[in-house]
Order: C-alpha cells, then sequence, then structure tokens
C-alpha cells in the first residue's frame, strides 16, 4: 500500500510519514524528500530553522544589561518569545532577514539590498513593531504597527519592497 | 605687570591652541564608530555597517572619533587605547564605521566634541523621543558609511 501523510503545519513541513511498505510508497518518499530539500534550499521555507539558533546566540551575548559595554538594556524573555513569534509568522518565500540586538534590549529584523535597499522591523516585547525603511535616495517610510499573531500587510509589503 | 601679561597670554594661547577641539565639527571632518558587536554592527558577507553600529546608549549619545587629521594607524591605536582598554568585558574591536560629519548633520542630528577620554572624542546627539525616528536615523547613517574591518 503507498501511503504518504505531511504534517498539519505546513510551515513545518520536515518530515514526512511514510506508512506505506512498497517500492511505490518509498519511491514517492524519497521524490518528495528531495522536493522538500529543493524547496529548503532554494526558498525561505522554514525561517526558525535558520534563525532560531541565531535568535537563542543572542540572548545568550544579550541577556545582561551592558551586553555591548556602551550600557545596553538586556533583552529579556519577553522580547526573545516576541521575535520567535515574528519569526514563525513570517510568511513562507520571504527571503531572511538578518537579527540586530539593539540597545535599549530590542530585537531588530533587517532586509538589506544595498545602499537604499533597506528595512528594519523591531520589537521589545510589547506587541508593537516599529520600523523604518530606505527604498531611495529621498523615499523613506517609518512608523508603528501593532503585532498579534499575524504580522501586519504593511511590514510584509515594504519587506517585498526591497526585493522589487 | 609684566609677568601678569605673560601669564594672560600663555593662558590665552593655550585657549587658540586647543580651539580645534572646543569649536564646532566642519561637515567636511570624517567621523569614526569603533564596532565591538558583529551582529549589532556589521555584515562581514554584505561588507556594510548596520544600522544597529549608530543607536545611540540609553543615555541618548552614541560615542565617535573625530579622524580627519589621522592617520589609519593612529585610528586604531585610539579605539584601542580609549575604547576597548576602557570596557570591563575585554571585547576586542573588531570594525568601524566611517562617516562624513554632513552626513550626520543631514540628519538633524549634532556632533557635540566631548574630550573625555580623548581630545578627539565627539556624541552625536539630538536624538528623536520617537523610537521609529531613531530607526530611521541610525538606518540613514549606516546607508552612508563605510566599513572598516579590523584586520
Amino acid at each position: 500500500m503507498t501511503a504518504l501523510a505531511l504534517g498539519s503545519n505546513d510551515r513545518f513541513i520536515n518530515r514526512t510519514q511514510n506508512t506505506g511498505s512498497s517500492e511505490a510508497a518509498n519511491k514517492i518518499k524519497a521524490i518528495f524528500d528531495g522536493a522538500i530539500e529543493e524547496l529548503r534550499n532554494s526558498l525561505t521555507w522554514n525561517p526558525l530553522y535558520e534563525l532560531g539558533p541565531e535568535l537563542q546566540e543572542i540572548i545568550k551575548e544579550c541577556h545582561e544589561e551592558d551586553w555591548d559595554g556602551e550600557s545596553a538594556c538586556p533583552i529579556t524573555q519577553s522580547t526573545y518569545s516576541e521575535a520567535f513569534a515574528f519569526i514563525e509568522n513570517l510568511p513562507i518565500g520571504l527571503p531572511l532577514p538578518e537579527l540586530v540586538p539593539e540597545p535599549e534590549g530590542d530585537i531588530g529584523f533587517e532586509w538589506n539590498r544595498g545602499k537604499y535597499k533597506v528595512f528594519v522591523a523591531s520589537i521589545n516585547g510589547t506587541g508593537v513593531i516599529t520600523y523604518a525603511g530606505l527604498f531611495g535616495k529621498n523615499k523613506k517610510t517609518h512608523g508603528e504597527e501593532v503585532f498579534d499573531e499575524n504580522i501586519p500587510q504593511n511590514i510584509i509589503d515594504n519587506i517585498r519592497r526591497v526585493y522589487k | 605687570m609684566r609677568i601678569f601679561l605673560k601669564i594672560l597670554s600663555t593662558i590665552f594661547e593655550g585657549f587658540i591652541n586647543n580651539k580645534d577641539h572646543i569649536t564646532d565639527i566642519s561637515p567636511d571632518e570624517n567621523i569614526t564608530r569603533y564596532i565591538f558587536n558583529k551582529k549589532k554592527g556589521y555584515s562581514e558577507v554584505n561588507r556594510r555597517v548596520k544600522y544597529g553600529a549608530y543607536l545611540p546608549a540609553p543615555d541618548g549619545n552614541a560615542s565617535v572619533y573625530r579622524t580627519s587629521k589621522i592617520s589609519e594607524k593612529e585610528i586604531w591605536d585610539i579605539g584601542h587605547k580609549y575604547v576597548e582598554k576602557k570596557r570591563k568585558d575585554k571585547k576586542k574591536i573588531k570594525a568601524r564605521a566611517d562617516i562624513k560629519a554632513a552626513d550626520i548633520y543631514e540628519q538633524s542630528l549634532s556632533i557635540i566634541p566631548d574630550t573625555t577620554p580623548h581630545k578627539l572624542h565627539a556624541n552625536i546627539t539630538n536624538w528623536p523621543e520617537e523610537k521609529d525616528k531613531r530607526l530611521m536615523k541610525a538606518v540613514e547613517l549606516a546607508n552612508s558609511s563605510q566599513l572598516v574591518i579590523k584586520g
């Protein structure tokens, strides 16, 4: 019998369950696993897979006061949790940001494609995303959005603008 | 009287000689910000300064040095003696961001000389209260900067 099941959460397709035992089932599994691997290599598939370890490194390095030698505030557990949720909610297919610990204890996400193609979203554990973007010499945007479960469309649009 | 004039002249001469450290910083001057933390300050792969390098400390200042009139070696020496050695965590300078004072003024920020611990030390001040505006200015400063990684 040929049986192949995907996990329920499409963000975390990281393994398939092969309950079949036939040659066909094994072939399908191999093809599927190969396709997932290819997808992972070509797209931002599971942002947490890529950014999770970096986020953990940041909290380890920046959880105490003065972590930057210039009196920086510590990054708190609530900021860490919110950063985790932000990464988890990044839409599939968006390029991955670089993580930036900030002196006031916030965590920033930076998408940068060179001069005048930059967007930064910063969170601080209070349900607010502060953002700033530079898309040309005099083309800039900045402001705040509420972060509750989903990343606001305005933030997604600005990230996409960096790669247009 | 002659002694009094000599004392006065010595004081006045000292004032003149130190003039360039207490007057306004010219837009043409090179300004350097030392970077210790790679995640906060720069991207090695893309050879660029990150906005985090310029975000001010909680006291509202971003500490910088005026580096127009000194050599490359002196720039690193100042960083080593007056910035690196002052740190409790013994972290080393990894890179620096160089920028023209004009690019800082363009963001309506000020550069105020603060000759402690060194006569070329200054602070970028006058950051706005609102976080989004601070972020925007830090992004613009990073965009105008040159990254120099320590060899």
